[in-house]
């Protein structure tokens, strides 16, 4: 084994594709906001490929996770879930595969689409509109009737497996227009609208993942709802769940809750001044 | 806090942030503005009105304990905007009883249902104070962190007034605060606070205020009747004061009464005979507010906060100006410090302008009390005027009839012009976050805002939007004697001893009836036939109503039409039956005005006011021979209309009428008409043109 083989490896571990083999009795805790679990049974059993809207941290991987899991127990259902996180530098041929150097010769790796079309696995690419655009000329004939993957490198083209489905995310808050995702790629999919969850929803899923009281679960909901007002004027991204989760993993820890939503809450959302005086004013007003 | 110095706070410090975190609170598009001079104001003093501002006091010095002048600024931005939120302007008034009937809602509820009573002011007091222990209470409920702030500045700023005096511990008692020094609570304070129990209950709401405000009202009542019986004796003993004191915290149940009889306050000397319980507890004098009203510009509303809300420490003052009632020294004086109380509580909130109805046992004995500008002392007559609503009865409709056909070849080419009106037209709306152009000014604001670093309003477009004709008109005659001079000769030119509106020597100089000239007061009728023939061509919505009387308690005010009532035969048999009564009290008579606009929802509201002369009544000032009395209360009564939304436009057949006119209102808004004879033609012309909609 060679030097870069090993380079390689790392890149895999820390970009790559995070498999998940399926089990219905292993999905993670779910708490359905709206009809999402339905709309996205259907589409599975219709292999239509799914769109999930909305903003970070509202619950959208979770829900994949979970579906994923679910589906399995069908005769036809997806036999594993691969998750690439997109990103800048993310191309085409990275999720396709590519030519290694083995040796003296070279050899194929399956990247990660590959692998999910060809194994019939759902494949969650999330924040898709991160990646470069070549990849959109991957996406097209696999959201279509045609169900194919052109692997041009291999002057190969394969068709899916049944069990496959692509799965992609995109949040539309903060993209610029050229980051928006166009629409000859959007009109391939069913889409799915996630919004950060109603506050007794809310309540239930803070205490479920951080494990704290209701009553703590209740005031970082009741937080949430406050900062969230915020975003009319001028703040980028309302709370997510996952920051009030933190913040409640935090109190859960010993802090005090003022101070564990001062750092969890009001310092990752914002750097303007006078919006962190704001929160943290909302944060004494909610905390006694 | 240690980021929090001890040094004054100023508003536009923190006003960003404070926008910001009452946005977060409460998802309502508010603005936060500055009142100069003021100190901090406890939330139950600023008026119950809605709007999109929020005031604040420009620069707070430090008071309390540390940091309570920049919590202040949060706290009480909390409150005000919680009113909204927790429902003080959903009030409905049809959901009170005795009230069933009435369409009112929010602000005019309130305003309807506090004026029920026979001392508004105090009730008007009591609602806001009710108002604010519920929303205390509600948001201590919600913001646990907020509850304790909420405390400590009511506490501070309780501290700033009299520990002692009545009214603070009727505060105190709506606030839960504890007493300021050792020991118990005193039992007036602990019967007070199970008055306004309910509303610091969870689920409690406006209606809960209601009905407490109700209940608190008439155990005050009772507390102050009892304070009047006690007379007025020496200062008691130790003893009688501790026993008066148990007397007046038992709750006055009623037990021992006997009929309050005395109750002249000496402002009342000159009165119409039999003293009026329902006035007897007004003090006379002493306010002077802007006038108020919905229709408040949020200028108006700055200064009706800035002059009356400020709380006065309670440092260094004596106990003969002290601010209320001591239950330790209880005096003879208990009522009129009763009544200081009434009036501390009532200051702001119990504005001027607004009529009181005051219900008597039969419908002669009911009247509407209205205050009236002194400009010798610059201060409001209290309740200085009863108007009553006098029925007319009307003639066989044969004025009406003679004047169409006196006017028959006028009359068509009126009705035309009229039918030309538009019906509908387009206007400019600002303010839109999309439309058809962009609104310059609206955007430089954006931009200043921007670049104070404030959040700025994107809605800046503007847009053409069509509208329909919404007008109503109501048509204010003036029926004094003076109008009953025939039109052709020269007015006389008033002397001495000449009074214009002396009825009884215009009585006598009154040619017999067989052929007498045509007089002002005729031709004013003729116009206002024609008048109502032009308006039911387009169909803009019109009253007609006169006015006269004689002195401040006999103000007469004559009904010919009502906004919703049509031209029938009945009205057109009034409108003949008009005729010169007696003086010209023209303030009290405008000031109706806006009570009978008070169920008209028109977007444009008009008065058009035709006189003969200037305001005039034998008691109408301090000097019979001088007129500016009634100028200067007529020109403040024309005013307080307009602030109430109603456009009033003058027009005269007196030819001096441009000494006084000039004085009264704006040269735009009247119209001296040299030819009397021409009134009903010119009449539906002016109409045209001063009408705006
Ligand atoms: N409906 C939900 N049910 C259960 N957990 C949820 C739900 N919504 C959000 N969460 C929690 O919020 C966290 C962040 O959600 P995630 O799925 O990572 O958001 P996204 O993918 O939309 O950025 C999850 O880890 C989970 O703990
Ligand atoms: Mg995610």
């Amino acid at each position: 084994m060679g030097i870069e083989l090993k380079k390689f490896d790392t890149r895999l571990q820390a970009e790559g594709p995070e498999v998940r083999h399926l089990d219905p009795a292993a999905a993670p805790f779910y708490l359905p906001i709206g009809d999402e679990v339905e709309i996205f049974t259907a589409a599975y059993k219709a292999r239509l490929p799914v769109l999930l809207k909305g903003p970070t941290g509202c619950g959208k991987t979770r829900f994949v996770e979970h579906m994923a899991h679910q589906l399995s127990s069908l005769p036809d259902g997806p036999n594993e879930l691969i998750t690439v996180a997109c990103h800048e530098d993310l191309t085409g041929s990275d999720l396709v595969g590519r030519f290694l150097i083995q040796a003296d010769e070279t050899v194929w790796v399956d990247g990660p689409l590959t692998q999910a079309v060809r194994r019939g696995a759902i494949c969650y690419l999330d924040e898709v509109v991160e990646a470069r655009k070549d990849t959109t000329v991957l996406i097209h004939p696999l959201s279509d009737h045609r169900r194919i993957l052109p692997i041009e490198k291999r002057g190969e083209t394969i068709e899916a497996h049944n069990g496959f489905l692509l799965v992609i995310s995109y949040n539309p808050g903060y993209q610029s227009i050229q980051k928006n995702l166009k629409h000859s790629t959007r009109q391939r999919f069913v889409t799915i609208e996630f919004t950060y969850p109603p506050a007794d929803k809310e309540v239930e899923i803070i205490a479920h993942e951080a494990g704290v009281e209701q009553d703590i679960a209740l005031q970082l909901a009741v937080l949430g709802e406050k900062v969230r007002h915020l975003k009319a004027s001028g703040l980028e991204e309302g709370v997510s769940t996952r920051l009030l989760i933190y913040a409640g993993e935090l109190i859960q820890q010993g802090i005090a809750p003022r101070r564990a939503a001062t750092v969890a809450v009001t310092w990752s959302l914002t750097d303007e001044a006078d919006s962190k005086r704001a929160i943290d004013e909302v944060v004494k007003a909610i905390f006694p | 806090m240690p980021e929090i110095a001890e040094k004054a706070q100023d508003l536009f410090e923190i006003k960003g942030v404070l926008t910001k975190f009452m946005r977060m609170l409460f998802p309502l598009e508010f603005r936060i503005d500055s009142l100069a001079n003021s100190g901090p104001i406890l939330p139950f003093h600023y008026p119950l009105l809605p709007g999109e501002m929020i005031y604040l006091p420009e620069r707070l010095e430090p008071f309390g304990t540390r940091g309570d002048a920049y919590i202040y600024y949060f706290a009480t931005t909390a409150h005000l905007a919680a009113r909204h939120d927790f429902g003080t302007f959903k009030l409905k008034l049809a959901d009170i009883a005795g009230f069933e009937e009435r369409g009112e809602t929010g602000v005019e509820a309130i305003d309807s249902f506090v004026a029920s009573f026979d001392d508004p002011g105090l009730a008007g007091a009591l609602m806001r104070l009710a108002e604010s222990a519920r929303i205390d209470a509600e948001l201590a409920r919600r913001y646990r962190g907020l509850a304790p702030r909420i405390a400590g500045l009511n506490r501070s700023l309780l501290d700033r007034l009299h520990p002692e005096s009545l009214s603070t511990m009727l505060v105190r008692a709506a606030l839960d605060l504890e007493p300021a020094g050792e020991g118990p609570d005193s039992p007036l304070v602990w019967m007070a606070a199970r008055h306004f129990a309910p509303v610091r209950e969870r689920g409690a709401d406006v209606m809960t205020s209601v009905r407490q405000v109700s209940s608190l009202y008439n155990w005050l009542q009772e507390l102050i009747r009892e304070a009047r019986e006690r007379g007025e004796g020496d200062p008691l003993s130790e003893e009688e004061a501790e026993r008066m004191r148990n007397d007046l915290i038992k709750g006055m149940k009623g037990s021992e009464t006997q009929t309050a009889g005395e109750g002249d306050e000496g402002e009342d000397g000159d009165g119409g005979g039999e003293p009026d319980q329902n006035v007897k507890m007004d003090v006379s004098g002493k306010q002077s507010k802007g006038g108020k009203g919905r229709a408040l510009s949020p200028e108006e509303l700055r200064k009706l906060i800035e002059q009356g809300a400020e709380l006065k420490p309670s440092q260094g003052e004596g106990s003969a100006e002290g601010d209320g009632m001591y239950l330790t020294q209880l005096t003879g004086k208990q009522l009129s410090e009763l009544e200081q109380m009434r009036e501390q509580l009532g200051e702001v909130g119990s504005v001027t302008g607004q009529g009181r109805l005051m219900i008597g046992h039969g419908r002669q004995d009911s009247y509407y009390a209205y205050d009236e500008w002194d400009y010798v002392l610059n201060e409001y007559r209290r309740n200085w005027c009863r108007l009553r609503e006098i029925p007319l009865v009307g003639d066989e409709g044969d004025f009406f009839e003679n004047t169409l056909v006196r006017y028959a070849e006028m009359l068509p080419g009126v009705r035309r012009n009229f039918q030309r009106i538009r019906p509908a037209s387009y206007r400019m709306v600002r303010g839109l976050e999309d439309g058809e152009e962009i609104d310059i000014d609206r955007t430089i604001e954006a931009r200043v805002a921007r670049l104070m670093g404030e959040t700025p309003d994107g809605r800046f477009y503007k847009a053409r939007k069509k509208e329909a004709r919404d007008v109503a008109t109501l048509f204010l005659l003036d029926m004094s004697a003076s109008t009953d001079e025939p039109v052709h000769r020269e007015p006389r030119k008033p002397t001495d001893d000449d009074d214009t509106d002396d009825w009884m020597k215009a009585w006598q100089r009154r040619p017999q009836t067989a052929n007498r000239p045509r007089r002002i007061i005729d031709v004013n009728k003729e116009a206002l036939v024609i008048m109502a023939q032009a308006l039911e061509e387009i169909g803009d919505s019109y009253a007609i109503m006169g006015f006269s009387g004689h002195g401040r308690d006999n103000v007469e005010f004559y009904v010919i039409k009502e906004f919703d009532q049509e031209l029938t035969d009945e009205v057109k048999a009034r409108v003949g039956a008009v005729e010169p009564k007696r003086s010209t009290r023209m303030g009290a008579a405008i000031r109706h005005v806006r009570e009978k606009f008070k169920d008209v929802s028109s977007r444009a509201k008009h008065m058009i006011l035709l006189s003969d002369g200037f305001p005039q009544d034998f008691d109408y000032g301090h000097d019979r021979r001088s007129n500016a009395y009634g100028i200067q209360d007529t020109m403040v009564a024309l005013k307080e209309l307009e602030l109430a939304g109603v456009l009033p436009f003058c027009i005269t057949v007196d030819k001096t009428g441009h000494d006084y006119l000039r004085q009264m209102c704006q040269s735009s808004r009247y119209l001296v008409i040299e030819d009397i004879a021409s009134l009903p033609r010119q009449l539906p012309k002016i109409y045209e043109q001063v009408i705006r909609w």
